[in-house]
């Protein structure tokens, strides 16, 4: 793709995971002549730091964008958390400013109670994963276990420390968001906006969605929409077909 | 009762007294089912193993190559519990009166509690445990509760590992300094590298702990060279994949046994030189 070879992963549950661990594999043998472009905030010290220094410009731009153009800060500043680098990068320019809510949406799949999702601050616990302690999705033994979202990029057990301590803090807030809201906020983008985001990043808009209810019609919300939609349209499609098939079969539409 | 760090210590000694290398195997807790993993340790500490290693399976095993994940895979699909690891080091110590090792990822430790795992560990006859993913900064709580029930702590040094960090390695580790031949991850290779022995001088420069070699090491010959250097010669993927490639359990556990007793006269080879 793009002049890259791809080389896909046949160890343990196949996931994101595990393609971390089979890149820190290769790089442990190879760290003389390689360096690990990390995708995320999490992993050993240092690429929790550096990963946010190189995606704070996300939070940089946007809190002086919406100071020019509504000449105030936002109630809350919304993003999607899997490992959390789009989210740190927005949040990280507002951390001083506490009136600014920072609010981080999982992915819940198909609920958190269901154990099918990768809601990981909002139903998991302290644990280390990929040389960082942080919160993981484990079971009572210490084995991380197989998390699930509709998105791949939120299909992650753990999530970077900074989000566990903000969120310990309770300068963060995290809430999940199922498979079907994301859903629902990736239509409604595309059919309102004709902006197609990311499964990833509709998780943030459906938090946007709920936040705004409660803050009303005076409510001010930055969202970060990290990604484009284009990549997830066979997703996307295979998705509104089954929930078509639902509706159509007498069940209730998501 | 407590744990013995004492007994690994002696076992060293010995070796060295001896002018051999101690032989250090490993086998993963539970694979290829507990009572059969039980079998496999003790027929290598009675084919000439002198230390051996309990692996503690870990759904992301990141130090380990294939060969040791798909065993650690094959023991949690089995179930396995670290109920179960802690009665593989029970009985693999009374059957033998040899020094067991657990080798654990941190994080079931840390879930499992430090506490309530050292002293099961010791109260099973356990001699210590080797953490290779622990910073030792990170690592003064188990090291309290590893003292208290007299269980070693070994830490991993690489290739490229900083004299500093060597020294910090030293004064906190204890049993011996587990050398990793190569920067990578376990498994069978062609040769060992060269990198090993240079990393067991700059070791001895920092402490007087026995210093063993392991990672890559997979046959009699490279044994025999690393012996001529190490205190100790560690053995793992070659035995794991043994037993993965076994028809069944009681063949796995002969092949096992065979391949220990040829390892361990690869240890031996500069004493039975000296002796001539």
């Amino acid at each position: 793709m793009l002049g890259a070879t791809v080389i896909p992963v046949t160890s343990g549950s196949r996931t994101l995971k595990d393609a971390i661990n089979e890149t820190f594999r290769d790089w442990v043998a190879n760290v003389e002549t390689t360096h690990y472009i990390f995708g995320t905030v999490g992993g050993p010290h240092p690429f929790p730091a550096m990963i946010r220094d190189f995606q704070r410009v996300i939070g940089v731009e946007a809190r002086r964008q919406i100071l020019e153009r509504t000449g105030r800060l936002p109630d809350a500043a919304i993003a999607c958390v899997g490992g959390g680098s789009n989210a740190i990068g927005l949040f990280h320019a507002f951390l001083p400013d506490t009136g600014v809510r920072l609010i981080g949406c999982e992915a819940a799949g198909h609920g958190v109670k269901t154990g099918k999702h990768a809601a990981t601050l909002s139903a998991g616990e302290p644990g280390i994963l990929h040389g960082s302690r942080s919160y993981v999705l484990q079971d009572d033994e210490g084995q991380i276990t197989e998390p699930w979202s509709i998105s791949a990029g939120l299909d992650y057990p753990g999530v970077g420390p900074e989000h566990a301590y903000l969120h310990d803090t309770g300068r963060g807030e995290y809430r999940p968001v199922t498979d079907a809201a994301a859903m629902r906020a990736f239509r409604l983008l595309a059919s309102s906006e004709g902006i197609i985001p990311a499964i990833e990043s509709a998780h943030a808009l459906a938090g946007a969605i709920e936040v705004g209810a409660e803050l009303g019609p005076d409510g001010l919300i930055l969202v970060n929409l990290s990604g484009r939609g284009d990549k997830d349209m066979d997703t996307a499609t295979r998705y509104f077909e089954q929930d078509a098939d639902a509706a159509r079969a007498g069940g209730v539409s998501k | 009762m407590s744990g013995n760090l004492q007994l690994l210590a002696d076992t060293l000694a010995r070796a060295k007294q001896e002018n051999r290398a101690a032989l250090i195997t490993y086998m993963t807790a539970g694979f290829p089912t507990v009572n059969d993993g039980i079998a496999a340790i003790q027929a290598m500490l009675n084919s000439g193993a002198d230390i051996v290693e309990v692996g503690l399976p870990h759904s992301d095993p990141l130090l380990d190559g294939p060969v040791i994940q798909a065993a650690d895979d094959i023991a949690l699909r089995g179930g396995v519990r670290i109920a179960d690891v802690i009665r593989t080091v029970g009985e693999a110590y009374q059957a033998t009166g040899k020094p067991v090792l657990v080798m654990s990822y941190w994080n079931p430790i840390d879930k499992y509690g430090v506490e309530r795992f050292s002293s099961e560990l010791a109260d099973a006859g356990g001699a210590g445990c080797i953490l290779p993913d622990l910073p030792v900064q990170e690592s003064a709580l188990w090291r309290e509760s590893a003292a208290r029930h007299s269980l070693a702590t070994i830490f991993v040094a690489a290739p490229s590992t900083t004299d500093e960090r060597l020294r910090e390695l030293a004064a906190a580790g204890s049993g011996f300094i587990y050398a990793s031949s190569l920067m990578g991850v376990t498994g069978i290779r062609e040769i060992v590298n060269t990198a090993a022995s240079s990393l067991v001088q700059r070791i001895r420069a920092t402490t007087q702990l026995p210093v063993c070699v392991g990672i890559g090491i997979s046959n009699a010959a490279q044994a025999a060279h690393v012996a001529g250097f190490a205190d100790g010669v560690i053995v793992a993927s070659v035995l794991v994949k043994a037993i993965l490639g076994a028809p069944d359990a009681a063949a796995g556990a002969a092949t096992v046994a065979e391949l220990t007793a040829e390892l361990s006269l690869a240890t031996r080879r500069h004493a039975i030189e000296a002796s001539k």
